[in-house]
């Protein structure tokens, strides 16, 4: 198997000088174009990564794709397995490791903040759907895609769906996140799922609209400092064959169902690259931006991510109180020591995700509306105060993530000698002893992961505001309750951390 | 900083200074622990510690009298790095001077099960540095952030 070979490659007109600007247009309206984050680093400031050669020519290739999907597929694959014929204790089944403790804390602490939703390049669990409803492993192929290729129904077009899936599976958290065949049951569920998707729906419906970590990534990837856009929007919107759209004879339409010329958000864009490939014009960039970016579009928000974002929030104070507490009766119940305790626990959790957190919020939001006038409505206010919510949730699970990391670091040298717990020694580490990393430095890290979500948070509240009320002086009145209850998110998480 | 926002950002840094250094200075910030001996029981179980919380005063001499209650279970205190493996029937003590503050996760560093990865503990030293400058910092960026949209609420 070659890796890049030149007939993969869109013939490329001379890219555009490093640092040249980028698209001219205010992305965030109702702001001015010289808004800065923290007064220091412009909202607009972008740096286009494809302006690389070699960065390019990846993301041109088709290859590129593949190799990664096949890559986060062939580990996937033996983890899947000791899932289900492995040992049933976790902590020594690969399962566990590589899904709970790994992915987990790489995909908070680092890949979302930096690279948004780059996750969705890797995955595994879309791969076998994808490559029989394409009928094809690595180029376009030629022949219909198989499957009924139907539109996924416009009343479930929205985040509510993945929603109530997540949810569920909160609920289960203290199993899925414990026994391997748990784990490896829901994985395998998401697998067959995706397959049965993609032959009734078009493309990546599944991903898109009933994937449970694509909500989240979708919300959080908002945040993150990596986008993929036009270059230059004149030259988008001169165009009217819109390949990116529509698809070419050599590559496909978007497989996210965006259209990648008007793309304002990272919520949808999976960061499949195609978009690169069908450009006949090599408009699109991969930018480096500031982080909190897209929280500041004042576009498709709405009630279903403001609640993905109470869910996330709320999920990363129950999970911290549950796993990392003190509290032997909350383990118990979320452990299903008793199935009416388990079912206790899961109906709380849920009651408190869904209704207690936007209550409160709710609450809050009452308050700004009352004191920023009657020009804004509730729903209005309610939906964007919930954005500066997203770096609070982010940071908050980047905290929760260190206290899975970092006890837990020596099974990942440990577990890959015996993935199915069999005593086998493969790479001569089965026998590592339980060693911690850092644990002293946990709470600062912590400590440093919530004040950073606080003033990001605060932050993008204040742009918002004033996005949200025209006036200044009235986004400021508005804006007061919401930075108490920020404060006060933040100093929960703090005192749950480290208190 | 335009000149618009300047005397904002002023009020909201002057907001931001005062509350952390009315925090920092308080009593309860400043007092120091004394010192004594502290015998405590610990007991483990599948997958908790009774009791689940401990607290003792900064220089304390901790001793754990630590049984477990069905299988085989450790005790790894976070940051002290003190340890042990503690098998049914077999009680076992744990000694340490409680000279760090703040709060410490004690965990099962014995596989034990299930949900072992999550049986937790806290001990608390106080005074509590680590989380009231934490907790400090939060509110001074929050009140120093009410200071500056308050100020530009309030002015014409």
């Amino acid at each position: 198997m070659s890796v890049l070979q030149e007939d993969d490659l869109v013939q490329l007109e001379p890219p555009p000088r490093l640092g040249a600007p980028g698209p001219t247009h205010n992305r965030y309206k109702g702001l001015p174009e010289e808004e800065r984050w923290f007064g220091l680093v412009p909202t607009g400031w972008r740096f286009n990564l494809a302006r690389i050669p070699l960065v390019r020519r990846l993301l041109r290739s088709r290859w590129t794709s593949f190799v990664l999907a096949l890559t986060g597929f062939l580990l996937f694959v033996p983890a899947l397995v000791a899932g289900f014929f492995g040992t049933k204790v976790g902590n020594a089944n690969l399962i566990i490791v590589l899904v709970w403790i790994f992915w987990w804390s790489l995909l908070m602490m680092v890949l979302v903040p930096l690279a948004s939703r780059i996750w969705c390049a890797v995955c595994p669990l879309p791969v076998p759907g994808e490559w029989l409803q394409r009928l094809s492993f690595v180029q376009k192929a030629r022949a219909k895609a198989l499957g009924l290729q139907k539109k996924w129904p416009k009343a479930l077009r929205s985040m509510w769906p993945v929603n109530f899936i997540f949810l569920g599976l909160a609920m289960l958290s203290g199993i899925l996140t414990t026994r391997p065949i748990a784990t490896a049951i829901m994985l395998g569920s998401i697998i067959v799922a995706d397959i049965g998707v993609a032959l009734v729906f078009e493309k990546r419906t599944f991903c898109r609209y009933l994937c449970p970590v694509g909500g989240f990534l979708g919300l959080y990837s908002n945040f993150g400092a990596l986008e993929v856009r036009h270059d230059d929007y004149a030259i988008c919107r001169g165009h009217k064959e819109k390949e990116c759209v529509v698809g070419t004879g050599a590559a496909y339409a978007c497989p996210w169902m965006e259209s990648p010329t008007t793309l304002a958000r990272n919520t949808y864009c999976g960061m499949c690259f195609e978009c690169f490939r069908t450009c006949s014009h090599d408009n699109m960039a991969l930018n480096v931006r500031p982080m909190g970016s897209d929280l500041l579009v004042d576009s498709h928000r709405g009630l279903d991510e403001a609640w993905k974002g109470f869910i996330m929030l709320g999920a990363a104070g129950v999970y911290s109180a549950t796993m990392m507490g003190p509290w032997a009766f909350l383990k118990d119940m979320a452990n299903m020591r008793t199935w009416q305790g388990g079912l206790l626990y899961g109906l709380l959790v849920g009651f408190a995700l869904a209704v207690v957190v936007p209550a409160i919020f709710g609450l809050f939001t009452l308050a700004s509306t009352w004191l920023g006038g009657a020009g804004v409505s509730f729903k209005r206010a309610f939906v964007n105060f919930c954005y500066p919510l997203v770096p609070m949730g982010l940071f908050a699970w980047i905290g929760f993530s260190f206290a899975i990391l970092l006890p837990n670091v020596s099974y990942l040298a440990r577990v890959p000698s015996d993935p199915l717990g069999l005593g086998w020694n493969l790479f001569g580490t089965a026998q590592l002893a339980w060693k911690p990393a850092f644990l002293g430095w946990m709470p600062y890290l912590q400590i440093a992961a919530v004040l950073l979500g606080l003033l990001f948070s605060l932050d993008s509240l204040w742009k918002i505001a004033r996005q949200t009320y025209g006036d200044r002086k009235l986004a400021a009145r508005a804006a007061l309750p919401q930075v108490l209850l920020l404060t006060l998110i933040g100093a929960g998480f703090l005192q749950l951390f480290v208190g | 900083m335009s000149r618009k926002t300047a005397p904002g950002v002023l009020i909201g840094l002057a907001v931001a200074a005062l509350t952390a250094l009315l925090l920092w200075s308080t009593p309860l910030l400043a007092y120091a622990g004394l010192g004594g001996s502290r015998s405590i029981d610990l007991t483990l179980r599948q997958w908790g510690y009774e009791p689940g919380i401990i607290t003792v005063q900064q220089g304390d001499r901790v001793t754990l009298h630590v049984h477990s209650m069905d299988v085989t279970h450790g005790f790894y205190l976070d940051a002290y790095g003190v340890q042990a493996v503690v098998n049914p029937d077999t009680p076992e003590t744990v000694t340490f001077i409680a000279d760090k503050p703040g709060r410490f996760t004690f965990r099962c560093n014995f596989t034990c099960g299930s949900f072992h990865p999550y049986m937790t503990g806290w001990l608390e030293v106080t005074p509590n540095r680590t989380a009231r400058s934490g907790v400090a910092l939060a509110f001074a960026a929050g009140a120093g952030f009410f200071g500056f949209v308050g100020w530009e609420a309030l002015r014409k």
